[in-house]
């Protein structure tokens, strides 16, 4: 969408038109979810969560929308980081977070030792303070690279498919599966504190 | 070990995938409440702008008619009450507690703002990640879980509800005479009086509705296709259109136990042997043991039997008991033993009852041999009699023999259960 025709479709949307309206949830809802997922790096259920409260918001508030300051897709991104960080709040409040004195040092030790070497229990992956780490380590990764590991470990695409989705070559993909790869590795070999991870 | 990308691949696609969840399209659900969302923002709009066009002149208006007006009965009018609006029916008030709620009838949802009334025939539909309190009349309280579609039927002999979907925990307020709460599912209903429960309705296979009730406090009936159960607190009862209604302890062990022994009954009659009572032990590490077992309770008196002591066969066992069904019964700690309140499951005259019993950190059952080993014997039961023991390790664990050889082994809640038929002198848990 030229610049010229997204201000003619956000004036639909300020006058709350409901073909401009669908047209702007079919168009705009999966890119955000990806962007959630994979960028931000939020569960699913969660994130379906995030880009519903940032249409929500839209709705109350296209009105402010200016386009001098960037496209309709950067200013929906930068209401579901604020929609992301109220509900970390939230969630904290609500439910408590896990921090580093929650987690036992022989299931970190138990993690470092068994991450490249062996099958992990099950009873280890499914604990909310290993999940808590792992959400931790993948926070902690450059945003491209983090996009990298979700598509290729979650998605299970392969790489010339991340290349095409990400508009990135093959050899980028790999490079960045790499350092993520060894990256996150590093991490949960105890590379890193626990307390730096769940910062 | 020896460290292999392969190996590090596979495990950060298992912690990936339960720490994040897999990929998701965005739910249909979406766009009816944003169209509805649109809607109201358009109606809201339009009113103010015609609430503001009229307040000029209004005020006005209003301005000479008070000056015109003589003086007692201008007082008058200031005197006067304030009218009062004909109150429509209403069944409860839904109050938002987070996210996006619709409420209205079929075609016409409005999004609610805060807290609304809701009348009879409207429907309450909580979205993604979103959570709705219910309050009805007679001061029931229902919340309402994400993607949950509830509506309020009818209100002649106590309040009815149709939940198509979704999850509705309720405290249900005594009821009284002549009244009830009902749950309508698309498989079930479920009447409730003075109770707390959950009621999930999902699907066991796709096209084919379950209901789910749990209940955690009170007395629960589920009926489906003519049939019916009652549940007690910590009980589940499962329905599927057409089918009778089944229940079950929420307590997992119970249910192995129950499982366990009418497999004992079939088993013993096969090899023409007496039944023994069936026996689960969960290894905690540290050779210390939970054992899960059957007591008989016998009452020799002429007056129903409404206490009973337990007492644990090692001093610093614990123990808890529960109904043959798997409620728990309440126990208290008394010297040495436990007292176990059993009004709510008296031993009739002259007639005894089992109860399920759980004794935690029992010791001696494993040995340790060194390095993480560990042993279990049992020993040999007098003869003609047959047990299924069911011993539950940890998933990781390595067994390097078991005698007699195992009837099955499986994984069961993230453990190893390893079931053995036997003829063995059960664990002593009490004295």
């Amino acid at each position: 969408m030229s610049q010229s025709q997204e201000r003619r479709f956000v004036r639909q949307l300020v006058r709350l038109e409901d073909d401009a309206w669908r047209l702007f949830w079919q168009s705009y809802a999966p890119p955000l979810l990806d962007f959630v997922r994979l960028a931000l790096g939020w569960p699913a259920e969660q994130s379906e969560e995030i880009v519903q409260m940032t249409f929500v918001r839209c709705v109350q508030s296209i009105r402010t929308y200016d386009h001098d300051r960037g496209g309709l897709m950067g200013w929906l991104k930068a209401v579901a980081r604020n929609e992301a960080h109220s509900l970390t709040r939230r969630d904290r409040r609500h439910r408590g977070s896990i921090s580093p004195p929650d987690v036992q040092p022989q299931v970190a030790a138990q993690l470092a030792e068994a991450i490249d070497c062996q099958p992990l229990p099950q009873e280890l992956v499914q604990r909310q303070d290993v999940q808590a780490i792992v959400r931790g380590c993948l926070m902690r990764l450059p945003e491209r690279q983090r996009e990298v590991m979700i598509l290729k470990y979650l998605d299970g695409l392969p790489v010339a498919r991340i290349a095409t989705r990400l508009e990135l070559t093959d050899s980028a993909v790999e490079s960045l599966l790499s350092r993520g790869r060894e990256a996150f590795r590093q991490m949960l070999t105890g590379k890193m504190k626990i307390g730096e991870i769940l910062e | 070990m020896t460290p292999t990308p392969d190996r590090l691949d596979e495990n950060i696609t298992r912690l990936l995938g339960v720490a994040l969840g897999r990929a998701v399209e965005p739910k249909p659900d979406y766009q009816p409440v944003m169209q509805a969302l649109v809607a109201q923002r358009r109606r809201r709009r339009a009113r103010r702008t015609w609430s503001l066009a009229g307040t000029g002149a209004l005020a006005a208006a209003a301005a000479i008619l008070l000056v015109l007006l003589p003086k007692p009965l201008r007082r008058g009018m200031e005197r006067a009450p304030a009218p009062t609006v004909a109150a429509a029916a209403k069944a409860g008030e839904v109050k938002l507690i987070y996210g996006l709620v619709s409420l209205g009838e079929d075609q016409e949802m409005e999004v609610l703002a805060r807290e609304q009334e809701v009348a009879p025939g409207q429907w309450v539909w909580t979205h993604t990640g979103s959570l709705a309190e219910l309050l009805l009349e007679d001061q029931s309280r229902l919340i309402f879980q994400p993607r949950t579609r509830v509506r309020l039927l009818d209100m002649k002999d106590g309040h009815r509800l149709l939940v198509s979907e979704g999850l509705v925990r309720i405290q249900a307020a005594h009821q009284p005479p002549g009244r009830s709460l009902t749950i309508q599912t698309p498989s079930s209903r479920i009447t409730v009086l003075g109770t707390t429960l959950d009621v999930r309705v999902g699907e066991s296979a796709p096209g084919r509705k379950q209901t789910r009730v749990s209940v955690t406090s009170g007395k629960v009936r589920l009926e489906s296709a003519g049939k019916e159960v009652v549940l007690l607190p910590n009980m589940e009862g499962l329905s599927e259109q057409g089918l009778p209604p089944q229940a079950r302890s929420l307590t997992a062990e119970v249910n192995d136990l129950a499982e366990l022994a009418t497999r004992t009954g079939t088993l013993a009659a096969e090899q023409k042997l007496a039944a023994g009572d069936p026996i689960i032990v969960q290894f905690d590490g540290d050779a210390s043991a939970t054992v899960w077992t059957f007591e008989t309770v016998g009452n020799p008196t002429d007056s129903s039997l409404t206490e009973h002591v337990l007492v644990p066969a090692q001093a610093q066992s614990l123990l808890a008991a529960f109904t043959s069904e798997g409620v728990p019964l309440a126990t208290t700690r008394q010297g040495e033993g436990f007292q176990v309140d059993l009004s709510s499951y008296p031993v009739p005259p002259r007639q005894q009852r089992k109860l399920i019993v759980k004794a935690t950190d029992v010791r001696g059952l494993f040995s340790g041999c060194g390095s993480g080993t560990f042993e279990a014997v049992l020993p040999a039961g007098k003869g003609g009699r047959l047990s299924l023991i069911q011993v539950a390790l940890p998933a990781s664990a390595r067994v390097e023999d078991v005698f007699p050889p195992p009837n099955d082994t499986h994984q069961i809640q993230g453990r190893l259960a390893i079931t053995i038929a036997a003829d063995v002198e059960a664990p002593k848990v009490l004295k």
